[in-house]
């Protein structure tokens, strides 16, 4: 039995493991899309182009479209840098259009709760994409989408009590 | 009996009311780029205008 046993242990400390490394380079990547996020803010005040989050792009896609690190993203709260990224910068201008496509077509497919919601502000940033006139069509009804997702769970709570 | 059940049922719909607030905003957090947006659409017009 003790035998048995070993094996098993020895699979779930790498489980562990891995998690762990997970968490690591998601809050690792958090950072750099803060960071990308702020230079972008500082070059358009200084009236320069905003191309940090460009570069960062690539590696933040690769990173979201892993279903098998959902969990570990929205754990992080790598939302809340989603939520920045997605924000318009200073002078009312939105991030470039490769980039609200690349999130908004990855955020229709995690599983997000309201609680990651709520960490993060990312609802609030969708009705801003819901209204805003220089959202492209496409887009706007990735938007309209979510919100009705994440609009759902919250409506359809406790009405079934009666059940 | 009627009552308390309404005063039930507003409670509940204003706590959800609440969590949508939470979520989505009072829709001031934007506003500001959305003002500015219409601003611009405004000189966009002048310009067409001149």
């Amino acid at each position: 039995n003790a035998i048995l046993k070993k094996p098993t242990k020895k699979r779930k400390n790498n489980d562990v493991d891995l998690e762990a490394m997970q968490d690591e380079a998601i809050s690792h990547l958090k950072g750099l899309m803060k960071e990308a996020a702020y230079l972008d803010i500082d070059a358009v005040n200084n009236k320069k182009p905003a191309i940090n989050k460009l570069k960062l792009l690539p590696q933040v896609k690769d990173t979201l479209l892993k279903s098998n690190l959902y969990d570990s993203i929205l754990d992080n709260n790598l939302l809340e840098a989603v939520r920045i990224w997605l924000e318009p910068l200073p002078d009312a201008s939105l991030p470039s259009f490769e980039i609200q496509k690349a999130l908004l077509n990855e955020l229709v497919k995690m599983p997000i709760k309201t609680i990651h919601l709520r960490e993060s502000g990312l609802g609030k940033v969708m009705v801003f994409y819901q209204k805003s006139k220089k959202v492209d069509n496409s887009l706007k009804r990735i938007a309209e989408k979510l919100i009705g997702d994440w609009t759902r769970p919250v409506m359809g709570r406790s009405d079934n009590y009666r059940a | 009996a009627k009552q308390t059940q309404f005063a039930q049922q507003s409670k509940i719909d204003q706590d959800k009311l609440d969590e949508l607030y939470e979520i989505f905003g009072d829709g001031e957090e934007y506003a500001w780029a959305l003002e500015a947006e219409d601003v611009m659409d405004a000189d966009n017009d002048d310009d067409q205008d001149d």
